[in-house]
C-alpha cells in the first residue's frame, strides 16, 4: 500500500490545488485489474459501461489498481467505478484508498461498483473494508452463503430488472451483500436460510452483482439484464448540468459519412465473357459519392492501392478515380496508410524477420504455392506477386513490398494523401484500419502529422442486436491521447465481411432509428467501403442510405469535423455560475449541450451569452453554442415554451439549420453569420413574432448579396429560410430588421 | 417414289416435332437470360414477366433476392410466399425469409420462420439463431423445449449452461439433475462444472449420501483425476457434508495414494486441521513413494498448520534413492523450531540445498558458528528472487543477522545495497531503534508432535 494512498486515505485533501471549485465533476475514475486484463480496452467497463456514462455525459479515465490505486487525476472526480470479477492484488490497499477518497477539490466522489467488490475476506473483516463497504450503502455476511436451487426471488424492481433479458438466479457460494439503510435493494434473493442482496443503490453509491448486469449470449451478442442508464442516473443522480454531446449540431442530429478503401481495385463481376467491368472505386464514384454533392465523406485510401510498383497497373486507375474524388468539394481526403494494417499490436516493437517467418510459416504448400504462381501468371500484370502475399496467408497486413515503417504508414500516408487533395489546407483525417487497436506510437504520429483519428468502436441496435451492450464509447484514451471511435459500424460488420447476407446492411436503418429515440445515442454515421459497390446488394443499401441522410433532417459535417467534437467532448469543462447558470470552458470544437428532462425548462437567451439557439427533441433540450465565443454561458428558466428558449427581443436565435454557424454576431439590429453546409441550407430561427426580416447570403466576398427575400414570422416568431449554400464554402449571411437596438 | 417423299416428309415432321419438344421451357430461357443481366435490368425483366402470367418457383426466388437486394422488401415478402405455396418450404427459403424479418424489423416472423427452418432441417447453427430468438422475444419455455429437443451433448457448451440455467428458473429439477446427470459422464471442463452442480443439487435436496456415493463412484472409475477429487471434497465441505466429504477422502486415498495431497489439502484449506492431519498420516502409510510434488504438499500442510509430524515421519523413511526433500520441506522446522531442529537432518544440510534456499544456509551456519559463510548466506538469501523473503523469513533473517553484530560483516550488512526493501528497513531500525511493525511475532515451537 503506497503512501500516497495512506495520505489520501486518511481523509486529508489532496495538497494539489483544485482546478475551479465551481466545476462540475465529470471524470469517472474506472478502476481495472491489469493481472487479469492486459488492458482497459477489454475490460467491462470500457465495453458495457462507457458508453451510457458518455451519454450521461461523463468521460472515463482508466487507472490499474495491480499495484494499489495510484495518484488521482487532477480534475474533479464525479464518481469511481469498478467491475471486478474478483479480489484485486492489493485488496487492503483498495479498500483504504476508496474508503475516504477526496478528490482535488474535497468533492466525495460517488462509488459505483459492479461485479465483484475486490476485497478477499480478510480485508472485508477489517476497519478500512467496513469502511469502504459503508461508502457502497451494504454491509458484508463474515461467512460465505450457499446459492442453491431452491433460492427465490424476495423482492425485485421490475423497473430496473430484465432490460433485454430476464434475470436468472445463479447458483454457487458467494459473499453475503446486505443493503445498509438508508441505501436501498432492488434485487434480494432468499436462499432459504439466508437473504442477500444484488442490486443495492443510494445516492453516490451501488452496488450491482455480475448477475445483474451483462449476459454475454455467443448466439447473438451481450444483453443487460438491468437498465443501465437507470442504475447509473440513481446512483449519480440526475441533477441538471448541461451534458456535452456529440451527436447535435445546429439543433439537428449530425450526420457524416467514411468510406474504406478495401475493395478498391476488386473489379466488379462480368455478366458476358470479355466484359471489362469497372473497378469498384469507379462505380463508387460514379454512383455513391458523385451523385451526392450535398453529403460530405470522407475517403479514406491506401497509398500502396495507388502505386503500381506495388499493386500493379489497376493502381493507376485506381489513383485516378482518388483524384476525381479528391476534386470534388463535398469530398474530404483521408488515408488509411500505406499497407492496410490488419493488425495493429505486431507492429508495435516490428521485427521485419518476424512478419517474414510469420508469413511463410503460414505459406501454402509447395503445391499450393505452385498454383499460385500459375494464378500470378494468368492474371497477368493485373496483381503484383510481390503484393500478393501478405493478404492471401493471413499476416498482419495486405502489403508486404517493405519492411513497415511508421512515418510511411502514418505521416507519410497523410502527406501523400493531401498530395493528392487539390488546396485542400487541412490535413486529412486518418482512418484506423484492421484491428483498428492502434499502438501508442501510432496515435502520437497521426497527432504530431496534424491529423484527426477515426476508427474502431462503433455499434449496432437492430432487432436482432437489440441491446445498449453493442454500442461502443465515444473513444478510448491512451498515453498519446484519445482514440475516437466510429459513431456506428459499417457494412462489413453487418455483412461479416461480405461473406454472408450482403443486403444485411439495410439494417442500418433499424440503428438509426433505435439510436435517435427515445434518446439520442448517437449521430448518423454512414461508413462504407469501395467493397460494397461490386456487390448489387451493399451498393443498394448504400444507396438507400444516402437516400435517407439526404432526406432526413441532419447537420451534414465532414467526419474530422465529428472526431473534433468528441475531442472537444474530452476536454470540456463545466463550471457552474448559479444554481441555473453555467459557463462552458475548453470544448473546443463541441457545439452543443444538452438537458434531460427539460419540458418544464427553457435557455434564457437575455440571461446567456455566446448561445445560438436551443431545440426540443423529445424531452430533452439541445443547447447551440456560438464558435466563436470561447467561454459561452448557458441560463436557464422556468419555462415550458415550445420552441426551449425565450428569444431576446427580435434578434434572430437559431431553432435548426442544416449547416454549421461558424461565426455569429449582433450588431444594431443585424445579425451577421457565417455558415458551412453542403446543399439546401433549411434554417429555422425563432425571433420576435409578427415580425419583418431581411435575409441575405452574400457571396464569396462578403459583400455582394448572392440572395435575398423578406420574410416575416409566424405568431410564434418562428421563420424558415432555405439557403443555396455552394457546397462546404462558408457562406456569410445575414437577418436585417426592425429591432429598436435590441 | 412415292415412298421415298412421303418417307422423307415423316422423317422432316419428327423431326420438327423432336425440335419443339426439345425446346427449353420459357421459364427457363428466361432464367437464363436474367443471369446474363444487371440486377436492375433483371428486377425489370422480372416484372414484366409477372405482369405476363405467373413464374415458377425459381423464378420467384430469385425475383425475391433480387428485391430484397433492391431494398424492396415488402414485395420480396409476397414473392417468397408464392414460393413456399408451390413447395413445402425449403429450410434454405425460410432461413432467408427469416433474415428478411429481421430486416423488416419483424421479431414474431423472424421467430416463426426460423423455427419452421429448424424444424424442416434441424442443425446448429439454425438452433443458435432460433435460440437467441426466443430469449430476444422473452420467451423462455419455447427456448428451454428448443435445447431440450436434442441430446445435451449436441448442445454447444454455452447451450448447455443455458439449458441449466432455464430448468432451474422454470422449477423443474428432475429435468434439471438429469441433464447434469449426462453431463457430468464427460470429462471435459462441462463435466467438471455439472459433477459440482450435481452435488450442490443433492445436498440441497437433503441427499448428502447420493452426493457421496457420486463422488466416490467418480473416483473410483478415475482415480487419478485430480480436479473432480478436488472439487468434490471441496463442494461437499462447503455445504456441510463434512462427514460424507471424509468418506470419499479415505476411499480415494486407498484408491491411489499418489494424489492422497488433494484430499489432505481440502480439509486444511477449509479449517479441518484435525481431520487433514488424520488423512495425511493415511496418506503417508499408503503412498511409499515420494516425489517433489508430495513433499512440497507436506511443506505447505506443515506450513499452515504448524505440525512438523508428519515431514518428520516422511524424513525418517527416506532412503537415499528417493527423490530428495526440497528445501521448503527444511524451512518449515526453521520457521517453527528454530535452527537446532534442523541438526537431526545434518546429511540433507548441504551446499546444493542451501544453494537453492541461503536462509537455511545462513541459519546452519551461524548454528555452527561459522561467520564467513553466514555472512555469505544472508547475503544471498536477501538478494534471491527466488523465493523471495517473506515476512515471517525477514524476522529470522535478522535473528540470524545479530550474531554478526558488532563484526565487520554486519557492518557490510548495514552499508548495503540489498535487494529486499523490507531487510534494509529492519537493519536501519535495528541501528536507529525500535519501530512498530506488524510481522508476526517470531513463531513459539509446534504442538502436537
Amino acid at each position: 500500500m503506497s503512501c500516497a494512498v495512506v495520505a489520501c486515505a486518511a481523509g486529508a485533501r489532496d495538497a494539489r490545488a483544485c482546478r475551479d471549485a465551481l466545476e462540475v465533476p465529470r471524470t469517472i475514475l474506472a478502476l481495472y485489474d491489469g493481472t487479469q486484463l492486459a488492458s482497459s480496452r477489454i475490460s467491462p467497463i470500457h465495453r458495457y459501461a462507457e458508453m451510457p456514462l458518455n451519454d450521461l455525459g461523463y468521460r472515463l479515465v482508466y487507472q490499474d489498481v495491480a499495484h494499489g490505486l495510484g495518484t488521482m487525476p487532477d480534475v474533479p472526480i464525479a464518481a469511481t467505478l469498478s467491475w471486478f470479477e474478483g479480489p484485486v492484488p492489493d485488496p487492503a490497499g483498495l479498500a483504504a484508498g476508496l474508503a475516504d477518497l477526496r478528490d482535488t477539490c474535497g468533492h466525495v466522489p460517488a462509488m459505483l461498483t459492479l461485479g465483484d467488490i475486490g476485497l478477499d475476506d480478510a480485508t472485508i473483516a477489517t476497519a478500512a473494508g467496513a469502511a469502504y463497504l459503508g461508502r457502497l450503502g451494504v454491509v458484508a455476511g463474515s461467512d460465505q452463503i450457499s446459492v442453491g436451487t431452491s433460492a427465490i426471488v424476495q423482492k425485485v424492481d421490475d423497473r430496473l430488472i430484465g432490460y433485454d433479458t430476464m434475470f436468472d438466479i445463479r447458483t454457487g457460494i458467494q459473499t453475503r451483500i446486505m443493503a445498509r439503510d438508508p441505501a436501498a435493494s432492488y434485487l434480494t434473493l432468499d436462499t432459504g436460510s439466508d437473504t442477500i442482496d444484488l442490486l443495492v443503490i443510494s445516492p453516490g453509491a451501488l452496488y450491482a452483482d455480475s448477475s445483474v448486469l451483462v449476459r454475454e449470449d455467443p448466439r447473438g451478442g451481450p444483453l443487460w439484464v438491468s437498465d443501465p442508464f437507470a442504475l447509473f442516473e440513481l446512483a449519480l443522480g440526475s441533477s441538471q448540468w448541461p451534458v456535452p454531446d456529440v451527436t447535435t449540431l445546429s439543433g439537428r442530429r449530425i450526420y457524416f459519412a467514411t468510406v474504406d478503401s478495401d475493395g478498391w481495385l476488386l473489379r466488379l463481376p462480368a455478366r458476358q465473357f470479355g466484359d471489362q467491368p469497372p473497378f469498384a472505386s469507379e462505380v463508387l464514384d460514379s454512383d455513391l459519392i458523385s451523385p451526392f454533392p450535398d453529403l460530405p465523406v470522407s475517403v479514406a485510401l491506401i497509398q500502396s492501392d495507388l502505386d503500381a510498383n506495388v499493386a500493379g497497373i489497376a493502381a493507376d486507375r485506381g489513383r485516378a478515380v482518388a483524384s476525381h474524388l479528391f476534386g470534388q468539394p463535398q469530398v474530404q481526403p483521408a488515408t488509411s496508410g500505406a499497407s492496410m494494417i490488419y493488425n495493429w499490436s505486431f507492429f508495435a516493437d516490428y521485427n521485419a524477420q518476424s512478419e517474414q517467418a510469420l508469413l511463410l510459416g503460414g505459406a501454402t504448400t509447395s503445391v499450393d504455392s505452385g498454383m499460385l504462381v500459375n494464378a500470378i501468371r494468368s492474371l497477368g500484370d493485373q496483381v503484383s506477386p510481390r503484393s500478393l502475399l501478405g493478404g492471401g496467408v493471413g499476416g498482419p497486413r495486405k502489403y508486404v513490398n517493405t519492411a513497415f515503417d511508421l512515418w510511411t504508414e502514418t505521416a507519410g500516408a497523410i502527406a501523400a494523401s493531401a498530395a493528392i487533395a487539390p488546396g485542400d489546407t487541412a490535413p486529412p483525417l486518418y482512418r484506423w484500419s484492421g484491428d483498428a487497436m492502434p499502438f501508442a506510437a501510432a496515435l502520437s504520429s497521426v497527432s504530431a502529422a496534424g491529423s484527426e483519428n477515426l476508427g474502431g468502436g462503433g455499434g449496432r441496435l437492430t432487432m436482432v442486436r437489440p441491446s445498449l451492450a453493442n454500442l461502443m464509447p465515444l473513444g478510448f484514451r491512451t498515453d498519446a491521447g484519445l482514440q475516437v471511435y466510429d459513431a456506428l459500424d459499417g457494412d462489413a460488420d453487418y455483412t461479416q465481411g461480405w461473406t454472408s447476407n450482403t443486403a444485411a446492411f439495410y439494417a442500418l436503418q433499424q440503428t438509426l432509428d433505435r439510436t435517435e429515440a427515445p434518446r439520442r445515442l448517437k449521430p448518423f454515421q454512414l461508413s462504407f467501403a469501395a467493397r460494397s459497390a461490386v456487390d448489387f446488394a451493399s451498393r443498394s443499401a448504400v444507396r438507400a442510405h444516402l437516400a435517407y441522410a439526404r432526406s432526413a433532417e441532419v447537420t451534414p459535417v465532414t467526419a474530422a469535423r465529428y472526431a473534433r467534437a468528441v475531442i472537444g467532448y474530452d476536454a470540456v469543462q463545466i463550471i457552474a455560475e448559479g444554481p441555473l447558470t453555467w459557463r462552458i470552458q475548453d470544448r473546443g470544437d463541441l457545439q452543443t449541450v444538452r438537458f434531460d428532462d427539460a419540458v418544464a425548462w427553457s435557455v434564457d437567451l437575455s440571461r446567456s451569452n455566446g448561445v445560438l439557439g436551443a431545440r426540443r427533441t423529445g424531452t430533452s433540450l439541445y443547447v447551440a453554442l456560438a464558435p466563436d465565443n470561447a467561454q459561452p454561458r448557458v441560463t436557464l428558466l422556468q419555462s415550458n415554451a415550445a420552441a426551449g428558449l425565450v428569444p431576446q427581443g427580435s434578434t434572430p436565435a437559431l431553432v435548426h439549420a442544416r449547416a454549421e454557424i461558424l461565426q455569429s454576431a449582433r450588431d444594431n439590429c443585424i445579425s451577421r453569420m457565417v455558415l458551412r453546409g453542403f446543399g439546401p441550407g433549411n434554417t429555422e430561427w425563432l425571433g420576435a413574432p409578427d415580425h419583418a426580416y431581411d435575409v441575405e447570403m452574400m457571396e464569396s466576398d462578403g459583400l455582394t448579396p448572392a440572395f435575398w427575400q423578406t420574410l416575416t414570422s409566424d405568431a410564434e416568431g418562428r421563420f424558415s429560410v432555405e439557403f443555396p449554400l455552394p457546397g462546404s464554402a462558408p457562406t456569410a449571411i445575414r437577418f436585417t430588421d426592425a429591432c429598436n437596438g435590441s | 417414289m412415292q415412298r421415298y417423299v412421303l418417307a422423307i416428309s415423316a422423317i422432316c415432321l419428327l423431326a420438327v416435332g423432336v425440335v419443339v419438344l426439345l425446346q427449353p421451357d420459357p421459364m427457363v430461357r428466361l432464367e437464363a437470360e436474367l443471369a446474363s443481366l444487371e440486377p436492375r435490368d433483371a428486377l425489370d425483366r422480372l416484372a414484366a414477366a409477372e405482369k405476363a402470367g405467373p413464374l415458377s418457383r425459381n423464378l420467384y426466388l430469385m425475383h425475391a433476392r433480387l428485391d430484397v437486394a433492391h431494398g424492396n422488401f415488402e414485395a420480396a415478402h409476397r414473392e417468397y410466399l408464392r414460393v413456399l405455396v408451390d413447395a413445402s418450404g425449403h429450410a434454405k427459403t425460410l432461413d432467408e425469409m427469416a433474415e428478411l424479418a429481421a430486416l423488416r424489423g419483424d421479431l414474431t416472423a423472424a421467430v416463426r420462420l426460423r423455427k419452421r427452418g429448424y424444424f424442416q432441417a434441424p442443425d446448429m447453427v439454425r438452433r443458435q439463431d432460433l435460440g437467441y430468438l426466443l430469449r430476444l422475444s422473452g420467451n423462455s419455455r419455447a427456448e428451454m423445449e428448443l435445447l431440450q429437443d436434442v441430446s445435451p451433448r449436441q448442445l454447444t457448451p454455452f447451450e448447455q449452461q443455458r439449458l441449466s440455467e432455464l430448468l432451474l428458473a422454470s422449477g423443474d429439477i428432475a429435468a434439471y439433475r438429469d441433464v447434469l446427470v449426462f453431463l457430468s459422464n464427460g470429462t471435459d471442463e462441462t463435466a467438471l462444472t455439472a459433477r459440482r452442480q450435481l452435488l450442490q443439487l443433492d445436498i440441497e435436496t437433503g441427499q448428502p449420501d447420493q452426493a457421496m456415493a457420486r463422488a466416490s463412484d467418480w473416483n473410483t472409475a478415475a482415480p487419478a483425476d485430480r480436479d473432480t477429487l478436488d472439487q468434490s471434497l471441496r463442494t461437499l465441505i462447503g455445504r456441510g457434508a463434512t462427514t460424507e466429504a471424509l468418506t470419499v477422502a479415505e476411499r480415494s486415498i486407498v484408491n491411489d495414494p499418489e494424489i492422497g495431497d488433494v484430499s489432505v489439502d481440502a480439509f486444511l484449506a477449509a479449517g479441518y486441521g484435525g481431520i487433514g492431519r488424520h488423512l495425511q498420516t493415511l496418506w503417508l502409510d499408503a503412498d511409499p513413494n515420494f516425489d517433489l510434488a508430495d513433499w512440497l504438499a507436506l511443506a505447505l500442510n506443515a506450513e499452515r498448520s504448524g505440525d512438523m509430524a508428519a515431514l518428520r515421519r516422511a524424513l525418517a523413511r527416506h532412503t537415499t534413492g528417493d527423490a530428495p526433500p526440497p528445501p521448503a520441506v527444511f524451512l518449515q522446522m526453521l520457521r517453527y523450531q528454530g535452527a537446532r531442529a534442523l541438526l537431526p537432518y545434518r546429511a540433507f544440510m548441504t551446499p546444493d540445498l542451501f544453494s537453492q534456499m541461503p536462509l537455511l544456509g545462513a541459519a546452519w551456519c551461524n548454528l555452527h558458528r561459522d561467520m564467513p559463510q553466514t555472512f555469505a548466506y544472508l547475503r544471498d538469501a536477501v538478494n534471491a528472487t527466488d523465493p523471495l523473503l517473506t515476512e515471517w523469513d525477514r524476522q529470522i533473517w535478522m535473528l540470524v543477522a545479530q550474531d554478526l553484530r558488532g563484526t565487520p560483516y554486519y557492518r557490510d550488512l548495514l552499508s548495503g545495497p540489498l535487494a529486499d526493501s523490507g531487510i534494509t528497513t529492519l537493519l536501519r531500525a535495528s541501528v536507529l531503534g525500535l519501530v512498530p511493525t506488524s510481522f508476526p511475532a517470531a513463531a513459539p515451537a509446534a504442538t502436537g508432535d
